[in-house]
Protein backbone atom coordinates (compact mmCIF):
# COMPACT_ATOMS: atom_id res chain seq x y z
CA UNK A 1 0.00 0.00 0.00
CA UNK A 2 1.22 3.51 -0.83
CA UNK A 3 2.84 5.16 2.20
CA UNK A 4 0.93 8.42 1.86
CA UNK A 5 -2.37 6.53 1.72
CA UNK A 6 -1.43 4.78 4.97
CA UNK A 7 -0.67 8.12 6.59
CA UNK A 8 -4.07 9.54 5.65
CA UNK A 9 -6.08 6.48 6.64
CA UNK A 10 -8.20 6.80 9.74
CA UNK A 11 -7.49 4.85 12.90
CA UNK A 12 -10.79 3.06 12.34
CA UNK A 13 -9.75 1.83 8.91
CA UNK A 14 -6.17 1.02 9.93
CA UNK A 15 -7.43 -0.85 12.97
CA UNK A 16 -9.75 -2.99 10.88
CA UNK A 17 -6.89 -3.84 8.50
CA UNK A 18 -4.53 -4.63 11.39
CA UNK A 19 -7.09 -6.89 13.00
CA UNK A 20 -7.61 -8.70 9.70
CA UNK A 21 -3.86 -9.11 9.25
CA UNK A 22 -3.91 -7.08 6.04
CA UNK A 23 -1.41 -4.49 7.23
CA UNK A 24 1.39 -4.58 9.75
CA UNK A 25 1.95 -2.06 12.54
CA UNK A 26 5.59 -1.94 11.37
CA UNK A 27 4.48 -0.88 7.88
CA UNK A 28 2.26 1.81 9.45
CA UNK A 29 4.99 3.21 11.69
CA UNK A 30 7.55 3.19 8.87
CA UNK A 31 5.13 5.11 6.62
CA UNK A 32 4.56 7.73 9.30
CA UNK A 33 8.26 8.14 10.06
CA UNK A 34 8.85 8.68 6.36
CA UNK A 35 6.05 11.27 6.25
CA UNK A 36 7.49 13.04 9.28
CA UNK A 37 10.95 13.17 7.72
CA UNK A 38 9.46 14.73 4.59
CA UNK A 39 7.26 17.34 6.26
CA UNK A 40 8.79 18.15 9.64
CA UNK A 41 11.29 20.70 8.30
CA UNK A 42 8.27 22.77 7.23
CA UNK A 43 5.82 22.08 10.06
CA UNK A 44 7.91 21.66 13.23
CA UNK A 45 5.15 19.61 14.86
CA UNK A 46 7.35 17.54 17.15
CA UNK A 47 9.56 18.38 20.12
CA UNK A 48 10.66 14.78 20.63
CA UNK A 49 10.46 12.01 18.03
CA UNK A 50 10.79 8.37 19.07
CA UNK A 51 11.58 6.45 15.86
CA UNK A 52 13.51 3.56 17.39
CA UNK A 53 11.10 3.10 20.28
CA UNK A 54 8.09 3.29 17.96
CA UNK A 55 9.51 0.71 15.57
CA UNK A 56 10.35 -1.62 18.44
CA UNK A 57 6.83 -1.23 19.80
CA UNK A 58 5.40 -1.90 16.34
CA UNK A 59 7.38 -5.12 16.02
CA UNK A 60 6.12 -6.19 19.44
CA UNK A 61 2.55 -5.31 18.45
CA UNK A 62 2.94 -7.37 15.30
CA UNK A 63 4.13 -10.37 17.31
CA UNK A 64 1.35 -9.96 19.88
CA UNK A 65 -1.41 -9.70 17.30
CA UNK A 66 -0.12 -12.72 15.38
CA UNK A 67 -0.07 -14.63 18.66
CA UNK A 68 -3.71 -13.76 19.32
CA UNK A 69 -3.04 -11.08 21.93
CA UNK A 70 -5.05 -8.36 20.17
CA UNK A 71 -5.74 -5.46 22.52
CA UNK A 72 -8.39 -3.54 20.62
CA UNK A 73 -8.94 -0.87 17.97
CA UNK A 74 -5.83 1.16 18.85
CA UNK A 75 -3.41 -1.79 18.84
CA UNK A 76 -0.63 -0.82 16.45
CA UNK A 77 -2.00 2.68 15.78
CA UNK A 78 0.44 5.63 15.93
CA UNK A 79 -0.34 8.29 18.50
CA UNK A 80 1.55 11.39 19.60
CA UNK A 81 0.94 13.43 22.73
CA UNK A 82 1.12 17.14 23.36
CA UNK A 83 4.30 17.69 25.32
CA UNK A 84 2.58 18.43 28.60
CA UNK A 85 1.29 14.87 28.93
CA UNK A 86 3.82 13.11 31.17
CA UNK A 87 5.39 10.04 29.58
CA UNK A 88 7.44 7.68 31.70
CA UNK A 89 11.05 7.64 30.52
CA UNK A 90 10.39 10.18 27.77
CA UNK A 91 11.12 13.85 28.37
CA UNK A 92 8.16 16.15 28.80
CA UNK A 93 9.00 19.82 28.31
CA UNK A 94 5.65 21.64 28.53
CA UNK A 95 7.01 23.54 25.56
CA UNK A 96 9.79 25.21 27.55
CA UNK A 97 13.56 24.77 27.67
CA UNK A 98 13.20 25.16 31.43
CA UNK A 99 12.03 21.53 31.37
CA UNK A 100 14.19 20.43 28.46
CA UNK A 101 15.67 17.55 30.44
CA UNK A 102 12.66 16.66 32.60
CA UNK A 103 11.94 12.94 32.27
CA UNK A 104 8.85 11.81 34.22
CA UNK A 105 9.07 8.58 36.13
CA UNK A 106 5.63 7.44 35.05
CA UNK A 107 2.98 7.95 32.40
CA UNK A 108 0.06 10.29 32.86
CA UNK A 109 -3.25 8.45 32.91
CA UNK A 110 -4.00 9.19 29.26
CA UNK A 111 -0.60 7.88 28.13
CA UNK A 112 -1.00 4.80 30.30
CA UNK A 113 -4.39 4.07 28.76
CA UNK A 114 -3.04 4.46 25.24
CA UNK A 115 -0.20 2.11 26.14
CA UNK A 116 -2.59 -0.44 27.63
CA UNK A 117 -4.67 -0.22 24.45
CA UNK A 118 -1.64 -1.09 22.35
CA UNK A 119 -1.22 2.31 20.72
CA UNK A 120 2.32 3.19 19.62
CA UNK A 121 3.85 6.47 20.81
CA UNK A 122 5.52 8.24 17.89
CA UNK A 123 6.66 11.25 19.86
CA UNK A 124 5.83 14.38 21.82
CA UNK A 125 4.24 17.32 20.11
CA UNK A 126 5.15 20.97 19.97
CA UNK A 127 2.90 23.42 21.76
CA UNK A 128 2.53 27.04 22.77
CA UNK A 129 4.84 27.48 25.74
CA UNK A 130 3.09 26.15 28.89
CA UNK A 131 -0.11 25.99 26.78
CA UNK A 132 -0.53 29.69 27.45
CA UNK A 133 -1.58 31.04 24.06
CA UNK A 134 -3.86 30.17 21.11
CA UNK A 135 -1.45 30.57 18.20
CA UNK A 136 1.25 27.90 18.44
CA UNK A 137 4.19 30.18 19.12
CA UNK A 138 7.27 28.73 20.72
CA UNK A 139 10.68 30.38 20.63
CA UNK A 140 12.36 27.49 22.45
CA UNK A 141 11.46 24.70 20.03
CA UNK A 142 10.41 26.82 17.06
CA UNK A 143 6.98 28.05 16.06
CA UNK A 144 4.45 25.60 14.66
CA UNK A 145 3.28 26.03 11.05
CA UNK A 146 -0.05 25.41 9.39
CA UNK A 147 0.02 22.59 6.79
CA UNK A 148 -2.38 24.51 4.56
CA UNK A 149 0.00 27.48 4.42
CA UNK A 150 3.17 27.37 6.51
CA UNK A 151 3.22 31.17 6.86
CA UNK A 152 0.08 30.92 8.97
CA UNK A 153 -0.42 29.76 12.55
CA UNK A 154 -1.41 26.20 13.27
CA UNK A 155 -3.42 27.49 16.21
CA UNK A 156 -2.73 26.71 19.83
CA UNK A 157 -1.95 25.84 22.26
CA UNK A 158 -1.97 22.27 20.85
CA UNK A 159 -0.48 23.50 17.58
CA UNK A 160 1.81 20.54 16.94
CA UNK A 161 -1.14 18.22 17.43
CA UNK A 162 -3.13 20.15 14.84
CA UNK A 163 -0.40 20.25 12.22
CA UNK A 164 0.75 16.65 12.75
CA UNK A 165 -2.77 15.26 12.42
CA UNK A 166 -3.72 17.38 9.43
CA UNK A 167 -0.49 16.58 7.56
CA UNK A 168 -0.69 12.82 8.07
CA UNK A 169 2.31 12.73 10.40
CA UNK A 170 0.29 10.85 12.98
CA UNK A 171 -3.11 9.14 13.11
CA UNK A 172 -4.23 10.22 16.59
CA UNK A 173 -2.93 13.07 18.71
CA UNK A 174 -3.97 14.64 21.97
CA UNK A 175 -4.43 18.18 23.10
CA UNK A 176 -5.41 19.99 26.25
CA UNK A 177 -8.03 22.71 26.15
CA UNK A 178 -8.22 25.52 28.72
CA UNK A 179 -9.67 28.26 26.52
CA UNK A 180 -9.95 26.41 23.21
CA UNK A 181 -6.55 24.77 22.78
CA UNK A 182 -7.94 21.58 21.21
CA UNK A 183 -10.67 23.18 19.12
CA UNK A 184 -8.67 26.19 17.85
CA UNK A 185 -5.91 24.20 16.08
CA UNK A 186 -8.52 21.66 14.97
CA UNK A 187 -10.50 24.38 13.20
CA UNK A 188 -7.48 26.17 11.76
CA UNK A 189 -5.84 22.94 10.52
CA UNK A 190 -9.03 21.29 9.23
CA UNK A 191 -9.33 18.34 11.60
CA UNK A 192 -11.63 17.10 14.37
CA UNK A 193 -10.97 18.20 17.95
CA UNK A 194 -13.10 17.09 20.89
CA UNK A 195 -13.00 18.80 24.26
CA UNK A 196 -14.76 16.28 26.46
CA UNK A 197 -16.79 17.21 29.53
CA UNK A 198 -14.66 18.37 32.45
CA UNK A 199 -14.03 15.25 34.53
CA UNK A 200 -14.51 12.80 31.66
CA UNK A 201 -10.81 12.37 30.77
CA UNK A 202 -8.23 12.37 33.55
CA UNK A 203 -5.91 15.34 33.96
CA UNK A 204 -3.53 13.32 36.13
CA UNK A 205 0.04 13.76 34.95
CA UNK A 206 -0.61 16.81 32.78
CA UNK A 207 1.13 20.12 33.47
CA UNK A 208 -1.70 22.36 34.68
CA UNK A 209 -2.48 25.76 33.24
CA UNK A 210 -5.82 26.45 34.98
CA UNK A 211 -7.04 23.61 37.16
CA UNK A 212 -10.73 24.36 36.84
CA UNK A 213 -10.68 24.72 33.06
CA UNK A 214 -8.09 22.20 31.77
CA UNK A 215 -9.57 19.45 29.59
CA UNK A 216 -7.53 16.74 27.81
CA UNK A 217 -9.01 15.29 24.64
CA UNK A 218 -8.46 13.74 21.20
CA UNK A 219 -7.48 15.41 17.93
CA UNK A 220 -8.10 13.26 14.86
CA UNK A 221 -9.02 13.43 11.18
CA UNK A 222 -12.41 11.77 11.60
CA UNK A 223 -15.17 11.80 14.18
CA UNK A 224 -15.08 8.01 14.38
CA UNK A 225 -11.43 8.25 15.44
CA UNK A 226 -12.33 10.71 18.17
CA UNK A 227 -14.96 8.23 19.41
CA UNK A 228 -12.52 5.31 19.25
CA UNK A 229 -9.98 7.33 21.21
CA UNK A 230 -12.52 8.34 23.83
CA UNK A 231 -13.37 4.67 24.34
CA UNK A 232 -9.75 4.18 25.43
CA UNK A 233 -8.89 7.34 27.37
CA UNK A 234 -12.17 8.30 29.07
CA UNK A 235 -13.17 7.10 32.49
CA UNK A 236 -12.77 7.47 36.21
CA UNK A 237 -9.31 8.06 37.64
CA UNK A 238 -8.95 8.28 41.43
CA UNK A 239 -5.74 10.28 40.94
CA UNK A 240 -7.67 13.21 39.45
CA UNK A 241 -9.84 14.89 42.10
CA UNK A 242 -12.26 16.14 39.46
CA UNK A 243 -12.61 12.81 37.68
CA UNK A 244 -16.18 11.65 37.12
CA UNK A 245 -17.31 8.21 38.20
CA UNK A 246 -20.07 8.06 35.59
CA UNK A 247 -19.86 4.93 33.42
CA UNK A 248 -18.23 5.36 30.02
CA UNK A 249 -20.45 4.41 27.09
CA UNK A 250 -19.24 2.94 23.80
CA UNK A 251 -18.92 6.21 21.91
CA UNK A 252 -18.72 4.49 18.54
CA UNK A 253 -22.23 3.12 19.10
CA UNK A 254 -23.51 6.70 18.98
CA UNK A 255 -22.34 7.17 15.39
CA UNK A 256 -25.63 6.24 13.78
CA UNK A 257 -25.63 8.88 11.07
CA UNK A 258 -29.10 9.91 12.19
CA UNK A 259 -29.78 13.44 13.43
CA UNK A 260 -33.51 13.44 12.78
CA UNK A 261 -35.33 15.18 15.60
CA UNK A 262 -32.22 16.71 17.13
CA UNK A 263 -32.83 20.31 18.20
CA UNK A 264 -29.81 22.49 17.50
CA UNK A 265 -29.71 25.88 19.17
CA UNK A 266 -27.99 28.70 17.31
CA UNK A 267 -27.28 31.67 19.58
CA UNK A 268 -27.87 34.90 17.73
CA UNK A 269 -24.97 36.40 19.70
CA UNK A 270 -22.60 34.15 17.77
CA UNK A 271 -23.43 36.03 14.60
CA UNK A 272 -23.42 39.47 16.20
CA UNK A 273 -19.80 39.02 17.33
CA UNK A 274 -16.92 39.90 14.98
CA UNK A 275 -17.05 37.26 12.23
CA UNK A 276 -15.42 36.85 8.84
CA UNK A 277 -18.06 36.69 6.06
CA UNK A 278 -16.62 33.52 4.52
CA UNK A 279 -16.72 31.78 7.89
CA UNK A 280 -20.26 33.03 8.47
CA UNK A 281 -21.35 31.61 5.12
CA UNK A 282 -19.65 28.24 5.65
CA UNK A 283 -21.15 27.82 9.12
CA UNK A 284 -24.61 28.86 7.95
CA UNK A 285 -24.35 26.36 5.11
CA UNK A 286 -23.30 23.66 7.57
CA UNK A 287 -26.22 24.38 9.87
CA UNK A 288 -28.67 24.21 6.98
CA UNK A 289 -27.03 20.98 5.87
CA UNK A 290 -27.75 19.52 9.31
CA UNK A 291 -31.30 20.77 8.92
CA UNK A 292 -31.55 18.96 5.58
CA UNK A 293 -30.50 15.78 7.39
CA UNK A 294 -33.47 16.11 9.73
CA UNK A 295 -32.23 18.27 12.60
CA UNK A 296 -34.27 21.25 13.73
CA UNK A 297 -32.51 24.63 13.92
CA UNK A 298 -33.68 26.86 16.74
CA UNK A 299 -32.47 30.44 17.12
CA UNK A 300 -31.77 31.02 20.78
CA UNK A 301 -30.89 34.00 22.92
CA UNK A 302 -27.71 33.66 24.94
CA UNK A 303 -26.88 37.17 26.21
CA UNK A 304 -24.49 35.78 28.81
CA UNK A 305 -22.23 34.81 25.88
CA UNK A 306 -21.04 38.42 25.87
CA UNK A 307 -19.64 38.00 29.41
CA UNK A 308 -17.52 34.97 28.61
CA UNK A 309 -14.27 36.86 27.96
CA UNK A 310 -14.25 38.69 31.30
CA UNK A 311 -15.16 35.55 33.27
CA UNK A 312 -12.78 33.14 31.61
CA UNK A 313 -9.87 35.55 31.30
CA UNK A 314 -10.01 36.45 34.99
CA UNK A 315 -10.17 32.80 36.02
CA UNK A 316 -7.52 31.66 33.56
CA UNK A 317 -5.03 34.39 34.39
CA UNK A 318 -5.45 33.94 38.15
CA UNK A 319 -5.15 30.16 38.06
CA UNK A 320 -2.26 30.15 35.56
CA UNK A 321 -0.26 32.61 37.65
CA UNK A 322 -0.83 30.44 40.70
CA UNK A 323 -0.08 27.16 38.88
CA UNK A 324 3.13 28.46 37.29
CA UNK A 325 4.27 30.84 40.01
CA UNK A 326 7.32 28.76 40.91
CA UNK A 327 8.47 28.85 37.28
CA UNK A 328 7.84 32.57 37.16
CA UNK A 329 9.87 33.07 40.32
CA UNK A 330 12.81 30.87 39.42
CA UNK A 331 13.08 31.22 35.63
CA UNK A 332 11.39 34.48 34.72
CA UNK A 333 14.02 35.37 32.13
CA UNK A 334 13.69 32.02 30.34
CA UNK A 335 10.00 32.48 29.61
CA UNK A 336 8.64 33.58 26.23
CA UNK A 337 7.96 37.28 26.72
CA UNK A 338 4.19 37.17 25.95
CA UNK A 339 3.80 34.21 28.34
CA UNK A 340 5.81 35.97 31.02
CA UNK A 341 3.69 39.11 30.66
CA UNK A 342 0.45 37.13 31.05
CA UNK A 343 1.77 35.30 34.10
CA UNK A 344 2.92 38.53 35.71
CA UNK A 345 -0.32 40.36 34.92
CA UNK A 346 -2.31 37.55 36.55
CA UNK A 347 -0.61 38.26 39.86
CA UNK A 348 -2.31 41.66 39.96
CA UNK A 349 -5.82 40.15 39.96
CA UNK A 350 -7.29 40.31 43.44
CA UNK A 351 -8.86 37.37 45.24
CA UNK A 352 -12.11 39.34 45.32
CA UNK A 353 -12.12 39.65 41.53
CA UNK A 354 -11.26 35.98 41.07
CA UNK A 355 -14.21 35.03 43.26
CA UNK A 356 -16.38 37.49 41.39
CA UNK A 357 -15.44 35.64 38.21
CA UNK A 358 -16.42 32.37 39.87
CA UNK A 359 -19.78 33.88 40.75
CA UNK A 360 -20.08 34.98 37.13
CA UNK A 361 -19.20 31.44 36.10
CA UNK A 362 -22.09 30.05 38.15
CA UNK A 363 -24.50 32.51 36.50
CA UNK A 364 -23.09 31.68 33.04
CA UNK A 365 -23.35 27.96 33.71
CA UNK A 366 -26.99 28.21 34.79
CA UNK A 367 -27.87 30.16 31.64
CA UNK A 368 -26.12 27.64 29.40
CA UNK A 369 -27.89 24.74 31.14
CA UNK A 370 -31.24 26.48 30.64
CA UNK A 371 -30.50 26.70 26.92
CA UNK A 372 -29.79 22.98 26.84
CA UNK A 373 -33.09 22.25 28.56
CA UNK A 374 -34.70 23.29 25.30
CA UNK A 375 -32.19 22.16 22.68
CA UNK A 376 -29.87 19.18 22.38
CA UNK A 377 -26.84 21.06 21.05
CA UNK A 378 -25.52 24.59 20.73
CA UNK A 379 -23.89 25.30 17.37
CA UNK A 380 -21.83 28.02 15.76
CA UNK A 381 -18.40 28.81 14.37
CA UNK A 382 -15.36 27.43 16.16
CA UNK A 383 -13.33 30.41 15.01
CA UNK A 384 -14.38 33.83 13.69
CA UNK A 385 -11.52 33.82 11.15
CA UNK A 386 -9.31 31.41 9.23
CA UNK A 387 -5.70 30.94 10.30
CA UNK A 388 -3.90 34.29 10.62
CA UNK A 389 -0.21 34.88 9.81
CA UNK A 390 2.33 33.89 12.44
CA UNK A 391 3.05 36.57 15.05
CA UNK A 392 0.34 38.89 13.72
CA UNK A 393 -1.15 40.70 16.71
CA UNK A 394 -4.50 41.67 15.22
CA UNK A 395 -6.97 40.12 12.78
CA UNK A 396 -9.81 41.41 10.65
CA UNK A 397 -13.08 39.65 11.46
CA UNK A 398 -15.69 41.09 9.15
CA UNK A 399 -15.67 44.84 9.77
CA UNK A 400 -13.89 44.52 13.12
CA UNK A 401 -10.15 44.59 13.68
CA UNK A 402 -9.53 42.83 16.98
CA UNK A 403 -6.68 41.24 18.89
CA UNK A 404 -5.65 37.81 17.63
CA UNK A 405 -5.84 36.19 21.08
CA UNK A 406 -9.37 37.35 21.98
CA UNK A 407 -10.54 36.60 18.43
CA UNK A 408 -9.30 33.00 18.43
CA UNK A 409 -10.89 32.25 21.80
CA UNK A 410 -14.20 34.10 21.52
CA UNK A 411 -16.32 31.06 20.64
CA UNK A 412 -14.35 28.40 22.49
CA UNK A 413 -14.05 29.91 25.99
CA UNK A 414 -17.72 29.46 26.95
CA UNK A 415 -17.36 25.70 27.18
CA UNK A 416 -14.27 25.94 29.35
CA UNK A 417 -16.38 28.00 31.73
CA UNK A 418 -19.20 25.44 31.75
CA UNK A 419 -17.15 22.29 31.21
CA UNK A 420 -19.64 21.08 28.57
CA UNK A 421 -18.39 18.83 25.76
CA UNK A 422 -17.65 20.64 22.49
CA UNK A 423 -16.28 19.49 19.16
CA UNK A 424 -14.87 21.24 16.12
CA UNK A 425 -15.51 19.49 12.82
CA UNK A 426 -14.39 20.72 9.36
CA UNK A 427 -17.23 22.52 7.56
CA UNK A 428 -15.65 24.25 4.59
CA UNK A 429 -12.77 26.20 3.14
CA UNK A 430 -12.16 29.86 2.39
CA UNK A 431 -11.45 31.11 -1.10
CA UNK A 432 -7.76 30.94 -0.16
CA UNK A 433 -8.15 27.26 0.64
CA UNK A 434 -8.04 27.56 4.43
CA UNK A 435 -10.13 25.30 6.66
CA UNK A 436 -13.19 26.44 8.61
CA UNK A 437 -14.62 24.66 11.67
CA UNK A 438 -18.15 24.12 12.98
CA UNK A 439 -18.46 23.91 16.77
CA UNK A 440 -21.13 21.74 18.39
CA UNK A 441 -21.53 21.75 22.18
CA UNK A 442 -23.75 19.50 24.25
CA UNK A 443 -24.97 18.72 27.73
CA UNK A 444 -22.49 17.60 30.39
CA UNK A 445 -21.40 14.00 29.75
CA UNK A 446 -23.42 13.81 26.56
CA UNK A 447 -20.46 13.41 24.23
CA UNK A 448 -22.56 10.84 22.40
CA UNK A 449 -24.95 13.42 20.96
CA UNK A 450 -22.07 15.76 20.10
CA UNK A 451 -20.26 12.96 18.29
CA UNK A 452 -23.44 11.71 16.60
CA UNK A 453 -24.24 15.08 15.05
CA UNK A 454 -20.63 15.77 14.06
CA UNK A 455 -20.32 12.33 12.48
CA UNK A 456 -23.58 12.65 10.55
CA UNK A 457 -22.42 16.01 9.21
CA UNK A 458 -18.93 14.76 8.37
CA UNK A 459 -20.12 11.63 6.60
CA UNK A 460 -22.55 13.54 4.40
CA UNK A 461 -19.92 16.07 3.32
CA UNK A 462 -16.40 15.68 1.96
CA UNK A 463 -14.47 18.41 3.78
CA UNK A 464 -12.60 15.86 5.88
CA UNK A 465 -11.22 14.15 2.78
CA UNK A 466 -9.21 17.17 1.59
CA UNK A 467 -5.48 17.12 2.19
CA UNK A 468 -3.10 20.03 2.69
CA UNK A 469 -0.72 20.76 -0.21
CA UNK A 470 2.51 19.34 1.17
CA UNK B 1 -14.61 52.36 32.14
CA UNK B 2 -14.62 53.54 35.76
CA UNK B 3 -11.59 55.48 36.88
CA UNK B 4 -10.94 53.09 39.78
CA UNK B 5 -10.54 50.17 37.33
CA UNK B 6 -7.28 51.57 36.03
CA UNK B 7 -4.24 51.20 38.19
CA UNK B 8 -2.00 54.26 38.37
CA UNK B 9 1.62 53.90 37.36
CA UNK B 10 2.72 54.61 40.89
CA UNK B 11 0.40 51.95 42.32
CA UNK B 12 1.53 49.54 39.59
CA UNK B 13 5.20 50.10 40.40
CA UNK B 14 4.59 49.63 44.13
CA UNK B 15 2.54 46.48 43.63
CA UNK B 16 5.02 45.04 41.14
CA UNK B 17 7.81 45.56 43.65
CA UNK B 18 5.81 43.80 46.37
CA UNK B 19 5.14 40.89 43.96
CA UNK B 20 8.82 40.65 43.09
CA UNK B 21 8.23 41.61 39.47
CA UNK B 22 11.22 43.35 38.01
CA UNK B 23 12.60 43.93 34.53
CA UNK B 24 13.87 46.50 32.08
CA UNK B 25 11.78 49.64 31.64
CA UNK B 26 10.49 48.38 28.28
CA UNK B 27 9.19 45.21 29.92
CA UNK B 28 7.57 47.08 32.78
CA UNK B 29 5.97 49.53 30.34
CA UNK B 30 4.56 46.63 28.33
CA UNK B 31 3.24 44.93 31.45
CA UNK B 32 1.66 48.15 32.65
CA UNK B 33 -0.08 48.56 29.29
CA UNK B 34 -1.37 44.99 29.23
CA UNK B 35 -2.59 45.24 32.77
CA UNK B 36 -4.98 48.03 31.84
CA UNK B 37 -6.86 45.61 29.57
CA UNK B 38 -6.85 42.86 32.18
CA UNK B 39 -8.21 45.14 34.86
CA UNK B 40 -10.83 46.50 32.48
CA UNK B 41 -12.08 42.92 32.18
CA UNK B 42 -12.22 42.39 35.92
CA UNK B 43 -13.99 45.72 36.22
CA UNK B 44 -16.66 44.50 33.78
CA UNK B 45 -17.27 41.56 36.10
CA UNK B 46 -18.35 43.94 38.83
CA UNK B 47 -21.32 44.93 36.68
CA UNK B 48 -22.66 41.36 36.53
CA UNK B 49 -25.73 40.57 38.57
CA UNK B 50 -24.55 37.81 40.87
CA UNK B 51 -27.23 38.23 43.51
CA UNK B 52 -27.58 35.13 45.69
CA UNK B 53 -24.88 33.36 43.70
CA UNK B 54 -22.04 31.67 45.51
CA UNK B 55 -18.75 31.30 43.67
CA UNK B 56 -17.88 27.93 42.21
CA UNK B 57 -14.86 27.34 44.42
CA UNK B 58 -13.71 24.50 42.22
CA UNK B 59 -15.74 23.53 39.22
CA UNK B 60 -17.25 20.08 39.50
CA UNK B 61 -19.95 18.85 37.13
CA UNK B 62 -23.07 18.58 39.24
CA UNK B 63 -23.52 15.34 41.11
CA UNK B 64 -21.12 13.36 39.03
CA UNK B 65 -17.94 13.20 41.02
CA UNK B 66 -16.93 10.27 43.12
CA UNK B 67 -17.00 11.11 46.77
CA UNK B 68 -19.56 13.91 46.31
Amino acid sequence: MDELEICYMSAGDLGRLIKAGEISPVEIIEAHLSRIRATEPVLNSFITLLPDEALAAARQAERDIRAGRYRGPLHGIPVALKDLFNTGGVRTTSGSRIFDTFVPAEDCTVAARFRAGGAILLGKLNMHQFAYGPTGENPDYGHMHNPWNPELVSGGSSGGSGSATAAGQCTITTGSDTGGSIRIPAALCGIVGLKPTYGRVSRHGLTPLAWSMDHPGPMTRTVEDAAITMNVIAGHDPRDVASSSLPVPDYTAALTGDVRGLRIGVPRQHFEAPLDPEVRQAVNDALHHLESLGAELVEVNFPEFNNNAAISTTMLMSEASAALRDVLTSDRDKLYEPVRLRLEAGLFISAADYLRAQQGRAVFDRAARRLLDDVDLIAGPTEPVTAPPLLQQRVLAGEHEIGTVPALTQYTRPYNITGFPAISVPCGFSAEGLPIGLQLAGRPFDEETVLRAAHAYEQSTNWHTRRPPL
Amino acid sequence: MPDDAIISRQAFDETAARLGITGPDTHMDELYGQLQGVLAGTSALRNLDVTDTEPDMAFIPQGTISGH
